[in-house]
């Protein structure tokens, strides 16, 4: 089970990687809410990675308000670039 | 039955991290917004719900299966929520550029403000109040002067 969390935690460090250069590189701000977002769900998937691996329910408390918190921003941001048209 | 638990655990990890990995290369490829909000929408929603589950069979509070599958519950009812605002911002924004989009169905389409020209329209709510809110001529006329609409015949 530990070579599996290893393997998967490289692949979410290589996708976090690509989420922050679309963040860094985002043409609009469109695009860096969306990386941001994508960002804050591979943390969601790595800490349940670890939970799953190490079997203990110590992060479970943190995966689910990093989860509520990607949500709430991503609307608000969008709200504001709706609302920064006009 | 404790080593077939631990093989599908394995694999709906594998999984999820796969999908993370390919959304995330799907974020730097990809050339629109739009095609952009895909990926992150669909795949990773999956791979949340995968390693969820996954996790959830793995604790051995109950109380933190309850916790975990209400995550995934969660990130599959918001994640189209977000997308939806995320694209319909992008679009009446006009920042985000038409990409590779062969097809405008929105062109045409005059939309209300909702918060820009939430005082005006406080004031004058009522069956009469469309034709008076200032903000509507203003938004027509950047749709008519918008570029990405006049090349559209070329691409039918």
């Amino acid at each position: 089970m530990s070579v599996v969390a290893t393997i998967c935690l490289a692949m979410l460090a290589i996708a976090a990687v690509l989420c922050t250069a679309r963040l860094l590189y985002g043409p609009t701000l469109a695009d860096r809410v969306i990386a941001l977002d994508a960002l804050l769900v591979t943390a969601v998937i790595a800490i349940g990675v670890w939970t799953a691996t190490s079997r203990k329910g110590t992060y479970v408390d943190a995966l689910l308000i990093v989860a509520l918190v990607a949500f709430i921003g991503t609307a608000t941001v969008a709200r504001f670039i709706e609302w920064r048209k006009s | 039955m404790s080593t077939l638990l631990t093989v599908v655990t394995g694999a709906l990890l594998f999984l999820a991290a796969a999908l993370a990995l390919l959304s995330a290369v799907g974020l730097m490829r990809f050339r629109s917004v739009y095609a952009r909000s895909h990926p992150i929408t669909k795949a990773i929603t999956l791979g949340v719900v995968a390693v969820c589950i996954a996790a959830a069979v793995q604790v051995d509070d109950p109380s933190d299966t309850a916790k975990l599958l209400l995550v995934a519950g969660f990130q599959v009812l918001t994640a189209p929520i977000s997308a939806h605002l995320v694209a319909r911002a992008a679009y009446r924004s006009g920042s985000a550029g038409s990409g590779h989009m062969r097809v405008d169905e929105m062109q045409g389409v005059e939309f209300q403000q909702e918060r820009g020209s939430a005082q005006d329209a406080s004031r004058t709510r009522g069956p009469d109040a469309t034709h008076a809110q200032p903000s509507e001529p203003k938004t027509a006329g950047d749709h008519e002067t918008d570029p990405r609409r006049e090349s559209r015949p070329d691409q039918e």
